[in-house]
């Protein structure tokens, strides 16, 4: 029963649920270290959900990383997410990604193929895969780690490796691969996909397995790919309702 | 026609008795007590002698806001929809809003008061606009202030914001 003084009040917690989501991530942050139950409550996946839907994340704008650092590149450089409204970058957050993450980063000795799937830019081996709810997607070409990164808490962390481990060799001469990223609304969960292309002769894909990670669990399976695939297009809202494109 | 012998006599509303903790009685239209979900459920099983209701949880002065605001939406709910059948430009969500925004502009007590007992009663836009309004007093708070505030007993194990 909830017990109201003049002074102080004790909230149910339905009201504390409704009252956190309204609050801005900001607050959410700090509100974490008022007490364990509004931790966990912050921390909980419906929360996070609900906060989600709640505001009008529906205006999406493009999710660029800042041109700046396509410029020459220094060893270390600093990277900038923005989002790219009417003709002006706005909203630069600064890709703080944690010490294990910035491995091979940079590398100029590779000899740099732009890729249409990755997506990469100049010699920075990182690139946006796609976005979507607010998180971003993040590929490593050099180090083949992928990132998910919130730029709203500033919270990273990289997938665990895959242990299908596909590389070029027993006479393959070509690897190319595509990764997809996604909510999937069926199993509530966020999804990444790889397709790799194995082929023997140009132009001829011979095999092409196909890895599916899923955050709840961190983990990657194999699945059933149909046909080879060359291009992903991640896109957080498919044109798919009640089971067909439309 | 029937109530002709005496025209200046509407047929009486039906009305509803609250009654506060401190054991005031307030008479209602029945619309207005079904603003509270709380009280529609279960109405129509209800007596129609026997609607009157005790509201342990509010106080009198609190359920004269509450019952100030259910009259209020109530009305501006019909003239908005009677705008609208007329097709007859209106602002009457705005002046809604605006007048929501005057109502729960009110000292912390009273918004909490208010919070209570719009959750108690299940109201759910009045519920709505105080804990707006509660969050816009809070979002800049420290967690010692919320603490505080809200009676909470800090049982985190890290506190990185406790030398802030």
């Amino acid at each position: 029963m909830a017990i109201i003084t003049t002074s102080n009040v004790v909230l149910p917690e339905d009201v504390v649920f409704c009252l956190l989501l309204c609050l801005p991530v900001a607050s959410l942050l700090r509100f974490k270290s008022v007490c364990k139950s509004w931790r966990a409550l912050i921390e909980s996946s419906s929360f996070v959900n609900r906060h989600h839907f709640k505001d009008d994340y529906n205006n999406y704008s493009l999710i660029v990383m800042n041109p700046s650092a396509f410029g020459r590149p220094a060893p270390n450089p600093d990277l900038y997410v923005s989002l790219l409204s009417g003709n002006s970058l706005e909203a630069s957050v600064k890709l703080d990604l944690p010490d294990c993450c910035n491995v091979n980063l940079y590398n100029d000795s590779i000899n740099v193929v732009m890729s249409t799937c990755n997506r990469t830019f100049g010699s920075i081996g990182l690139s946006i895969v796609a976005s979507c709810n607010g998180i971003v997607c993040l590929y490593n070409r050099f180090s083949s780690d992928i990132f998910l990164w919130n730029p709203a808490t500033k919270q990273a962390r990289v997938l665990s490796k895959s242990p299908f481990p596909y590389q070029p060799e027993d006479g393959y001469f070509s690897l190319d691969i595509c990764i997809g990223f996604g909510f999937d609304d069926k199993s509530n969960d966020y999804k990444v996909v790889r397709f790799f292309s194995l082929c023997k002769q140009p132009n001829v894909p011979t095999q092409s397995p196909a890895e599916a990670y899923n955050l709840s669990t961190d983990s990657w399976n194999i699945i059933d790919a149909v046909s080879p695939v060359i291009v992903i297009l991640s896109d957080p809202k498919a044109p798919y309702r009640n089971g067909t494109y439309c | 026609m029937k109530d002709s012998f005496n025209p200046s006599i509407e047929p009486p509303k039906k009305t509803v008795t609250l009654v506060s903790s401190d054991g005031y009685d307030f008479e209602v239209e029945e619309e207005v007590a079904l603003e509270s979900q709380v009280i529609k459920d279960g109405f129509e099983d209800k007596a129609v002698d026997d609607r009157e209701y005790l509201l342990f949880n509010v106080h009198s002065d609190t359920l004269e806001l509450i019952i100030k605001y259910c009259e209020k939406h109530v009305s501006s709910r019909k003239s908005i929809s009677a705008a609208a059948a007329s097709s007859s430009s209106s602002n009457g969500e705005e002046a809604l809003k605006e007048w929501d925004e005057h109502f729960i502009s009110v000292d912390t007590n009273t918004l909490y008061d208010i919070l209570m007992a719009a959750d108690y009663l299940n109201i759910k836009s009045l519920l709505d606009l105080a804990i707006q309004k509660v969050a816009d007093t809070i979002h800049g708070r420290s967690p010692e202030q919320i603490r505080k505030k809200f009676n909470i007993e800090n049982d985190s194990i890290i506190d990185p914001w406790a030398s802030e």
